[in-house]
């Protein structure tokens, strides 16, 4: 049976899936409002362009549809879909992948766990107070700046919240590759971000 | 509980993401702040990264534009309405 508006809003992610499964596309787009912004900023951030992002949003939630038979329950719904999300994402910088410039920390990944030099902070008066949008962009810029490589893994770790393991997971790495990727992402962004920080590590 | 081995600066840059998150074993947890609590220059290094790492886990994510949530909601009904 359909669920009402209301149930809907109520609803956990297994159950609005299982109802989805058999056909409802409510709950389908129920799990699209929840969702979609958040793909949408994970693609963008992986593919550093908005009709790419737009392109992989709507690709991962057609594919999910289709695949829905293939949500067993055993992990989260949003799990399974970031997973798909993140493929398609990839495929589609692997395709644009001649257009790409090169980063200039990469050559570090090869170091054996030499650790990246201080990048520039980024400009701006320390002392200005930074209304929440404006921190969110700012956030949101010094993520792309980072090489790409390390920005996946940042962005599933710290940004999504998912485990070393399920981020080895979905990118194909290794354990340590997405520790040692995540630690320099990590120091990367501190660095950027030090001056807000302020000298004594207190947040200014 | 004494601190079983001796960190350098290195080995903690090596181990501060791990010791962010909580991930370390005891062994190794109880050494890194033995040298945290003596080295001031790791300690400033180690507490704006845990602060960096926050701010990011605590971003807010931006509404979808209307109209790419429109044409997502439109690319789902063509798909429905061919099945």
């Amino acid at each position: 049976m359909a669920l009402s508006q209301s149930d809907l809003a109520a609803a956990n992610e297994l159950d609005l899936a299982n109802q989805a499964k058999q056909g409802d596309h409510a709950a389908f787009t129920e799990l699209v409002n929840r969702y979609a912004r958040k793909v949408f900023r994970l693609a963008r951030h992986i593919t550093q362009n908005d009709q790419d992002a737009e392109d992989v949003l709507q690709e991962t939630f057609l594919k999910a549809y289709s695949r829905l038979d293939q949500f067993q329950g055993n992990s989260k719904f949003y799990t399974w879909l970031v997973r798909i999300g993140v493929n398609e994402a990839l495929m589609r910088l692997r395709r644009r992948k001649g257009n790409l410039t090169v980063s200039l920390d990469e050559e570090l990944e090869t170091g054996d766990g030499s650790i990246p030099r201080d990048i520039p902070s980024e400009e701006g008066d320390p002392e200005e107070t930074y209304g929440r949008e404006q921190l969110r962009e700012s956030l949101e810029r010094a993520i792309d700046s980072l090489a790409e490589s390390y920005r996946a893994v940042f962005l599933l770790r710290d940004v999504e919240g998912f485990s070393t393991e399920e981020t080895a997971q979905m990118l194909g790495l290794s354990v340590s590759a997405v520790k040692s990727r995540l630690l320099r992402a990590r120091i990367q962004l501190r660095n950027k971000l030090k001056r807000r920080l302020g000298h004594d590590g207190r947040q200014t | 509980m004494g601190a079983k081995r001796k960190i350098t600066c290195q080995n903690f840059l090596e181990e501060m993401s791990d010791y962010i998150d909580g991930s370390l074993g005891e062994e190794l947890r109880v050494s890194i702040e033995a040298h945290l609590a003596k080295c001031p220059n790791c300690w400033v290094v180690f507490d704006e990264t845990r602060k960096t790492v926050e701010i990011f886990q605590s971003m807010e994510c931006k509404a979808l534009p209307k109209q790419v949530h429109d044409r997502l909601l439109e690319a789902l009904e063509r798909n429905w309405k061919k099945a």
